[in-house]
């Protein structure tokens, strides 16, 4: 999987593509980490467009996200998820706790 | 790992620090030459005077390094180098031949056996600088020695640790019931050694059967970790005839509780009631379960309905299962992703492709040909699957089983003692028994009877409240529960009895509760004024839920006759 990141004003943007899965826990913890660190953000909005996998652990790691979000104040969305991983988080019912867009 | 052995290949970096060093040679002047000079240079020398010795030395001391002349008496240098080379294991000692000879022959042998030459007669200057080179050699082998016996006893942890939840899940997972092959089949193939999918089946007391098919986070041992804790609270409450509701919610609970706050369980739950052809489930984050007629057609899907078990909050109303019902010989059927998601199926129409194979295979082969399929097609994750074929009461009913729950027969007597009676939960674990009979489901009466006529039984029989203040104010009301407790909690003597026995009425099947106390009695027939005892016992209730209400002539034991519930009644008469 690969990360690439952009702000737009005070929101940020975390792109994913490839598999988002177990392998990826490293490289995806290591962006948020340098998110969670950016000054004059208010919002991330994680990219889903080119994921075109995701397993139970990319989903846990997206709940590891949302308590760290949480806990700095921070809004949090899912953008752009589709095919496989729409059908992820729809079976997961992740839109009870994600804002999905 | 412990620090110290960290610390040894930084402690010997330095170019300075001795090595022990095995000479070989004859000549005695060389060896007095070699081992001053050795010695002063910093190593431990160690002096053989032919090539046997050398060997025998080497074999026992293990030097870092060997000196080896050519010629020597008993064993040549050649020779005792083919020994060492030998002997040395997978890490060999580096050797380095001290030799007049230099022929091309002597030259190639022995660089198979050894690392180098030195000519004689000896330059010290030349000695101390190959040294130099060998002494970083022998260090770099060090400390990949250390490096790889690291490794091993890791791995040997590793695999004893292993070794020790391999056993631990095998017998918990020994415990479960086994597939039949008719009513159930359920398979599980882990991924790695280790599986993060689980199936769990227990059968309640009236005879449902429960099922779990459980996957969690990830694979392998965490996972199967992960799944562990859901064990013994299935087991034990679907062994109590608890709802699939109630075995729902303390599952979540469980998982909230006990993981990390990224892991979870997704978890499809069933209760079959194996007369009636109809299932409870409920769908907690695995893909949807499958539904088909008799002939394999997909006629249900049953989609996950809440989030995974540990994401939901503790709130009854997320564990309400879903009802389904299933024609004779109909079948449902669980999987966790690794299915859903395998490349034999995944994409557009995931439901159909399963229902496609299911079609086109008998019922008893179904689940081997979705495994089969699944695993051709490659396996990457933890697969499983439950099949559960349906049978009708009529069907049930041929084979010689009762349409009422196996209970049906069963009788349930219970006395309750001043302890018992004083606990705030002796009425819960009455009905709690009668339910896990399957006698509540059969006879929703039986909750609201029981509850009156045993809070009947212990306030006005066993406590000798008065009935009269119960119902007149509020103030009334409250004092009486005050002097309640207080009678309750000084009960010395005493005891309510309740018997719940299948009976018939008039041809259909009833439930016969006898509720009896060890009090002086109430006259049931004496009502007058504000001691009505038809109001202040709830009598009209009771006689209003009851095919008949009799009791003894003290009025200290009253019988009730429960119809069932309609349905089951018509079902009753017709056969």
């Amino acid at each position: 999987m690969q990360t690439s990141t952009r702000t737009e004003g005070q929101r940020v943007v975390l792109r994913l593509s490839g598999r988002f899965e177990f392998s990826a826990h490293r490289e995806f913890r290591e962006a948020i980490d340098r998110i969670m660190q950016m000054k004059g953000i208010d919002e991330l909005a994680i990219d889903l467009m080119d994921v075109d996998y995701v397993d139970s652990s990319g989903l846990g790691m997206l709940l590891m996200v949302r308590e760290r979000t949480n806990s700095a104040k921070l809004g949090l969305i899912l953008a752009n998820p589709r095919g496989m991983v729409r059908q992820a988080l729809d079976i997961a019912h992740f839109e009870k706790l994600f804002t999905i867009s | 790992m412990n620090s110290r052995e960290e610390l040894a290949p930084d402690a010997l970096a330095g170019d300075h620090s001795g090595i022990r060093i095995l000479v070989a040679d004859d000549q005695r002047v060389n060896q007095l030459i070699l081992e001053a000079f050795l010695r002063k240079e910093g190593h431990a020398v160690l002096v053989a005077k032919d090539g046997a010795e050398a060997v025998a030395m080497h074999r026992e001391e293990r030097p870092d390094l060997v000196l080896m002349d050519i010629h020597m008496p008993v064993m040549d240098g050649l020779e005792a180098a083919r020994h060492i080379a030998r002997e040395s294991g997978p890490v060999r000692t580096p050797l380095i031949f001290l030799t007049a000879i230099t022929d091309q022959q002597t030259m190639i042998e022995g660089l198979s056996l050894g690392d180098d030459f030195i000519p004689k007669p000896i330059d010290l200057a030349v000695l101390s600088a190959k040294l130099r080179a060998f002494i970083r050699l022998v260090q770099s082998r060090r400390l990949l020695h250390q490096q790889r016996q690291r490794i091993e006893r890791l791995n040997d942890e590793m695999r004893h640790e292993g070794e020790i939840a391999a056993h631990v899940l095998g017998r918990v997972l020994a415990h479960t019931e086994p597939p039949d092959g008719r009513l159930l089949q359920y398979r599980v193939a882990p991924s790695a050694v280790f599986s993060g999918d689980m199936v769990l089946a227990r059968r309640t007391p009236a005879g449902r059967l429960h099922l779990l098919l459980a996957d969690a986070v990830g694979h392998g041992l965490p996972a199967a970790i992960n799944i562990l804790p859901l064990f013994f609270p299935f087991d034990g409450m679907s062994r109590k005839g608890c709802s699939l509701a109630t075995v729902a919610r303390e599952l979540n609970r469980r998982v909230r509780d006990l993981l990390p706050m990224d892991r979870f369980v997704a978890a499809t739950l069933v209760s079959i009631d194996s007369t009636s052809g109809s299932f409870e489930i409920w769908n907690g984050g695995n893909p949807p379960a499958l539904v088909f007629d008799a002939g394999g057609r997909l006629a249900e899907r049953i989609d996950s309905m809440q989030m995974a078990l540990g994401l939901n909050e503790d709130t009854p109303g997320l564990f309400e299962p879903r009802r389904v019902e299933c024609d004779h010989g109909g079948q449902l059927l669980l999987c966790s992703d690794g299915i859903w998601e395998n490349t034999a199926f995944s994409g557009e129409q995931t439901a159909q492709k399963i229902a496609t194979l299911m079609a086109a295979t008998r019922p008893e082969h179904r689940l081997d040909a979705l495994f089969r399929t699944a695993i051709d097609a490659g396996q990457t994750d933890d697969l499983s699957a439950v099949l559960v074929t349906a049978q009708t009461s009529a069907a049930a009913r041929r084979e010689g089983n009762s349409t009422l729950p196996v209970s049906f027969g069963a009788r349930l007597s219970l006395q309750l003692g001043p302890e018992a009676l004083a606990r705030p939960e002796a009425l819960d674990s009455v009905l709690g028994m009668a339910g896990s009979l399957g006698l509540v489901d059969s006879f929703p009466a039986l909750p609201r009877v029981l509850g009156e006529l045993f809070a009947n039984a212990l306030d006005f029989g066993v406590l000798e409240l008065d009935a009269t203040h119960k119902h007149r104010s509020d103030a009334d009301a409250r004092a009486f529960c005050v002097e309640r407790q207080r009678r309750l909690e000084t009960l010395g003597e005493g005891f309510v009895m309740v018997e719940i026995e299948p009976s018939f009425l008039h041809g259909v099947r009833v439930l016969r509760l006898n509720v009896a106390d060890s009090g002086s009695g109430f006259d049931f027939t004496n009502a007058t004024g504000a001691a009505d005892p038809e109001a202040s016992h709830g009598l009209a209730l009771v006689r209003h839920l009851v095919a008949n209400l009799a009791f003894n002539s003290q009025g200290s034991e009253a019988i009730a006759l429960i119809a069932p519930r309609q349905g089951v009644r018509a079902a009753e008469t017709e056969s």
